[in-house]
C-alpha cells in the first residue's frame, strides 16, 4: 500500500478511530492525541500489516492500545489542561443529540463496548480481541450497557416530551 | 424485557447508530492532517514566555519582589508550565475499569486472602477476593467455625476482570458466659469457576416467589433466557458494579424435574462454567482477646500468695456489670488444691461515674440473676500453660450507663495498669 493510499484509507476511518478513542478516554484532546499517536504508529509499523483489507481493525486495535497507554501515563503524571481546550469537542454538534452523545454518559468500560458493537458492527469476539477482554466479559458489558442506555434514552425522551408540551403551551 | 422486545430494541439502536452522521471538528481534522503529513504528533500548544527585559533593580526591592513572587507561586494551585491550568479531579475508578489486563501483571486465577480476629464475645473473618485475570470468575466460598453464626461468608461471588470484593463471617465463639476460649479456629474453602458462557442474562430486581406480583413475567424472561442457553444471574447489592455476592438462577420449572442438582452443577455440566482444578482450603486460628481493652492481655489485679487474680471478662447487663475473675496458678496441683471460696476484691476500682460498690455473687445468686453457672468448673489450662480456677463473678449494680461510656478497671494504685471498656 502506498502512502497516498494509506492516507486516504486512514482519512476514511478517522471517525471510527475518534469515536473509539472518545469512548475510552472521554477527554477530547486526549482522544485526539491517542488517534494521532495511533496513526504515527501505524505508519511506522505498516510492514507488519499482512492483509491490507484488515487495516481498519488493525488500526482500531492500535488506537485502543494508545488510549490505554494514555490512561497509564495519566496515573503516573497528572496532566493539566489549557483553559482554551476546556470546551473542545471531537465532533460538531448536530441539530439533535445523537445516540453517541447519550452513550458517552455511560461509564467508559460500557461505552466503548457499545460503541464498537453498534457503530462498527463488531461481534463480541472481535470486540474482545480489540479491547483485550474475554467474550463473556464483553457480553456482560453489552448487557449492562444496553440496560443503562435504555434508561438514559427513556429519560431523554420524557424530557423532550416535557419541553414540547411547555413550548406548545406557550410558556 | 422479552426476547422479541430485546431484539427489537437492539435493532432499533443499531439502525439509529448506523444512520447517524458525524462531522469532525475542524481543529481535530487539522491536527490529524498534520500528523499524516509530517508523520509525527502535531506539537502541543505551549505558551511562549515573553522576552525578558533587563532591568536594574535596587537589591532590597529585588529581594522583596522575589519573596512576594515565591509566596504567590507556592500559594496558588500547581500549574503545568507547558499546558496551563488545573485539571479536574482524577477519577481513578474510570481509569481502573478501562486499563486492559494484558498490560498489567496477569494471574491465572483469582486470589483469596483471609484474616481472622476474635474477642471473647465475637469473632470475625474477612475475605478479600481479587481477580487480576482477563476472565470473569465465580467463586464459591465457605467458612466454618465453632460457635453461633451471626453472619455467614458462604456464597457465590462474581468477579469481573480487575475487580475485587469482600466477604465477612462473624460468630460467637463458645456460647456461654464464662466459658472462655483462648483461641478460635476457622476452616474455609474456596472453589473457582471460570465463566465461559457466551450469553449472560442478568435478572432485574428482586427474586420473586409464586404469588408475588410480577412473578409470571419474571419467570417468562428466565424461561426465555434458559431456552437460549444463557447463564442466568441474580446480582446482589454491589457498590462497584463489577464484583460481589450473587446467585445463579434457573426457571421454576427446572427444579421440579431436577431436584437433586444445584444451579452451579447444572451450569458447569452445560459448559457455561469451567471449574478450576485449583481449590483453596485453609485453617486459621486467632487468639481471643478481651474487647475494647487498653492492654492486650486480661488484667492482673492482685498478686496473692501462690496465684494471681486476673480480671478475665466483663459483661454488661441491664442493671449490672459482671466481672469474671480467675485465680491463676502456675501448676495444676496448686489450682486443684485451692479450696478458697470467692471473696471480695477491695482493690478493683471502676471509673466513669464515680466509685461503685460491688457484690460477689455466689452460685445461688447467679441463679436468681439468670446467669448461667456452667462456667464454674474444674481448673483449666490456658495457652501459656497456666492453670485457672474460674469461680468468681463480681457484680456491680449500675444505673444510667449509656452506650459509649468508658469504664476503667484499675489494679490498685493509679500507676498500675488499667483496663478500659467501652459500653457498647
Amino acid at each position: 500500500m502506498s502512502k497516498e493510499e494509506l492516507d486516504a484509507r486512514v482519512w476514511e476511518i478517522r471517525i471510527s478511530l475518534l469515536r473509539l478513542a472518545g469512548s475510552i478516554l472521554r477527554h477530547p484532546q486526549n482522544a485526539e492525541d491517542a488517534v494521532s499517536q495511533a496513526i504515527v504508529t501505524a505508519y511506522q509499523m505498516l510492514d507488519t500489516l499482512q492483509d491490507d483489507a484488515a487495516l481498519k481493525p488493525w488500526l482500531m486495535k492500535i488506537t485502543a492500545r494508545c488510549c490505554f497507554e494514555q490512561i497509564r501515563k495519566q496515573r503516573r503524571e497528572p496532566v493539566y489542561e489549557e483553559p482554551a481546550l476546556m470546551g473542545k469537542r471531537l465532533f460538531a454538534p448536530g441539530p439533535q443529540p445523537t445516540l453517541y452523545d447519550t452513550l458517552m454518559q455511560l461509564p467508559s468500560h460500557l461505552a466503548q463496548v457499545l460503541a464498537l458493537y453498534y457503530y462498527e458492527g463488531y461481534s463480541t469476539a472481535e470486540i474482545g480481541e480489540l479491547l483485550g477482554l474475554s467474550r463473556p466479559t464483553v457480553s456482560m458489558r453489552l448487557s449492562r450497557g444496553r440496560r443503562q442506555l435504555k434508561k438514559l434514552l427513556l429519560a431523554e425522551e420524557q424530557e423532550m416530551e416535557g419541553d414540547e408540551q411547555i413550548e406548545a403551551a406557550g410558556i | 424485557m422479552s426476547k422479541l422486545k430485546r431484539q427489537a430494541f437492539d435493532e432499533a439502536l443499531r439502525q439509529r447508530a448506523q444512520g447517524e452522521r458525524f462531522e469532525v471538528e475542524a481543529d481535530v481534522d487539522l491536527a490529524l492532517r498534520r500528523t499524516m503529513e509530517h508523520g509525527g504528533i502535531a506539537k502541543r500548544r505551549t505558551a511562549k514566555a515573553a522576552p525578558r527585559k533587563r532591568q536594574w533593580l535596587v537589591p532590597t526591592m529585588a529581594v522583596v519582589v522575589a519573596g512576594i513572587a515565591l509566596g504567590v507561586v507556592f500559594a496558588r494551585p500547581p500549574q503545568d508550565l507547558l499546558r496551563g491550568a488545573v485539571l479536574p479531579e482524577e477519577t481513578p475508578e474510570n481509569l481502573e475499569a478501562t486499563v486492559p489486563l494484558a498490560e498489567r501483571e496477569q494471574k491465572q486465577e483469582p486470589e483469596v486472602q483471609a484474616s481472622l480476629r476474635a474477642t471473647y464475645d465475637w469473632a470475625c473473618a474477612e475475605f478479600t477476593l481479587t481477580n487480576d485475570t482477563e476472565d470473569i470468575w465465580l467463586l464459591e466460598l465457605a467458612a466454618d467455625a465453632d460457635g453461633v453464626a451471626l453472619e455467614a461468608a458462604d456464597g457465590l461471588f462474581w468477579l469481573e476482570p480487575g475487580a475485587s470484593c469482600m466477604a465477612r463471617a462473624t460468630w460467637i465463639p463458645g456460647q456461654k458466659l464464662g466459658v472462655f476460649q483462648e483461641k478460635v479456629l476457622m476452616n474455609w474453602s474456596c472453589a473457582f469457576y471460570r465463566v465461559t458462557a457466551d450469553v449472560l442474562h442478568w435478572m432485574d430486581g428482586e427474586w420473586l416467589e409464586p404469588g408475588q406480583e410480577g412473578y409470571e413475567a419474571q419467570q417468562e424472561l428466565i424461561e426465555d433466557a434458559y431456552a437460549n442457553g444463557a447463564l442466568i444471574l441474580a446480582p446482589g447489592d454491589w457498590k462497584n458494579g463489577m464484583a460481589g455476592e450473587m446467585a445463579l438462577a434457573l426457571p421454576g420449572s427446572f427444579y421440579g424435574e431436577h431436584a437433586n442438582i444445584t444451579e452451579l452443577e447444572y451450569y458447569a455440566e452445560q459448559g457455561m462454567l469451567e471449574k478450576s482444578q485449583i481449590e483453596r482450603n485453609s485453617r486459621q486460628e486467632a487468639p481471643c482477646s478481651p474487647e475494647f481493652v487498653a492492654t492486650d492481655a486480661p488484667l492482673d489485679i492482685k498478686l496473692c500468695e501462690g496465684y494471681v487474680k486476673r480480671l478475665m471478662r466483663v459483661d454488661i447487663g441491664p442493671e449490672h456489670i459482671y466481672c469474671v475473675v480467675d485465680r491463676v496458678f502456675e501448676t495444676e496441683e496448686a489450682a486443684s488444691a485451692f479450696l478458697g471460696s470467692p471473696n471480695t476484691l477491695g482493690d478493683i476500682m471502676m471509673k466513669g461515674g464515680g466509685p461503685i460498690s460491688h457484690d460477689v455473687l455466689r452460685a445461688n445468686e447467679l441463679d436468681v440473676q439468670g446467669i448461667d453457672r456452667s462456667w464454674i468448673g474444674a481448673p483449666w489450662q490456658d495457652s501459656a500453660g497456666r492453670w485457672h480456677v474460674t469461680n468468681e463473678c463480681l457484680c456491680y449494680p449500675v444505673s444510667g450507663l449509656k452506650s459509649g461510656d468508658v469504664l476503667t478497671f484499675q489494679a490498685g494504685a493509679a500507676d498500675r495498669e488499667a483496663l478500659s471498656y467501652v459500653v457498647p
